[in-house]
């Protein structure tokens, strides 16, 4: 055991064609309607309830999946034995919390963590005392694509890309593929990187479901 | 002192990487990397063991003198230890 060992890059799942075409005809239909839904995304703060800062992230969230959340649970909970076995993560997940994004023009999110760590830390899983174990990502778009940009950066374990420069041995890029999965564990850094749109138009976002399974730590 | 018990003393969000293991300590938000046989001497200490039997453990799955193992599984147990992963449990 050591504090200082040659830190892993993180072990990543990836379901490629993760929903049946008619689920997934259905979901891009659902957000695709719900563009009043959506409303500039938070990230976690000091308080209770999150903060909106667009110099750490630009997006829009919403939380309506309508008639498609169980299904979509159903879908998720169905993929965790494989996410658990790719990424060596086993989340013993008692609940799912689930969020959609779009990422228009100019959209990211700065290299951050799924978790709050450190004294007074606050967990923020599903259910009260529940934390995020394990992260998954589900990329939907129109075809053919209107947008660039929007990779997942995962980054080596234990490193800090606000501490100082990163190396290109130190993450790895993940491009958002249309109905895939990706999964990994919650507590690593990751990044989006900055997408681009020029249509601007809602339809054309880079789209993903943003998925936590939780449990009590 | 082969009596002493040992047990975890947090709760770590873990990540395989082959057999070996790295772990957040997510009050203090420290990083740990643990390399096989700590990742063993960790998911042994599930439930607390003592020192005489987690050596006698180790001594039965691998090829290792009395003497080393006895002296690397101190050198572990007292490592973790420092780092407050582990705890001497209560008599």
């Amino acid at each position: 055991m050591s504090e200082q060992p040659a830190w892993p890059l993180p072990r990543v799942g990836r379901i490629a064609d993760f929903l049946p075409t008619d689920e997934h005809r259905a979901l891009l239909d659902w957000v695709l309607a719900s563009e009043g839904r959506f409303r500039p995304a938070k990230v976690l703060g000091t308080g209770p309830k999150g903060i909106v800062d667009a110099e750490t992230r630009i997006a829009l969230t919403s939380r309506d999946f309508g008639p498609l959340r169980s299904l979509l649970e159903q879908r998720l909970f169905g993929a965790l034995p494989q996410l658990e076995q790719a990424t060596g993560c086993k989340a013993g997940a008692t609940s799912l919390e689930m969020e959609l994004a779009a990422h228009g023009d100019g959209a990211h999110y700065k290299p951050h963590v799924d978790i709050s760590t450190g004294e007074g830390r606050r967990v923020v899983g599903a259910k009260p005392g529940e934390d995020r174990v394990l992260s998954g990502v589900y990329y939907l778009h129109r075809h053919p694509k209107q947008f660039t940009g929007g990779a997942l950066r995962l980054f080596r374990m234990h490193v800090r890309p606000s501490s100082g420069p990163v190396g290109r041995e130190d993450y790895i890029d993940l491009e958002p593929v249309d109905n895939s999965l990706i999964a990994f564990p919650s507590w690593t850094t990751h990044e989006v990187l900055t997408v681009r749109c020029p249509s601007g138009a809602f339809a054309d976002y880079r789209f993903a479901l943003n998925c936590w399974f939780c449990r009590r730590l | 002192m082969e009596q002493e018990v040992y047990q975890r003393a947090v709760e770590l969000l873990e990540a395989d990487i082959n057999d070996e293991m790295v772990a957040l300590e997510p009050t203090k938000g420290s990083c740990f990397g643990f390399n096989a046989i700590a990742t063993e001497i960790w998911r042994k200490l599930e439930r607390p063991r003592s020192f005489a039997e987690l050596r006698n453990e180790l001594l039965s799955e691998y090829e290792v003198s009395d003497e080393q193992c006895t002296r690397e599984l101190r050198e572990l147990i007292d490592g973790m230890s420092r780092a407050k992963l582990i705890e001497r449990a209560p008599a």
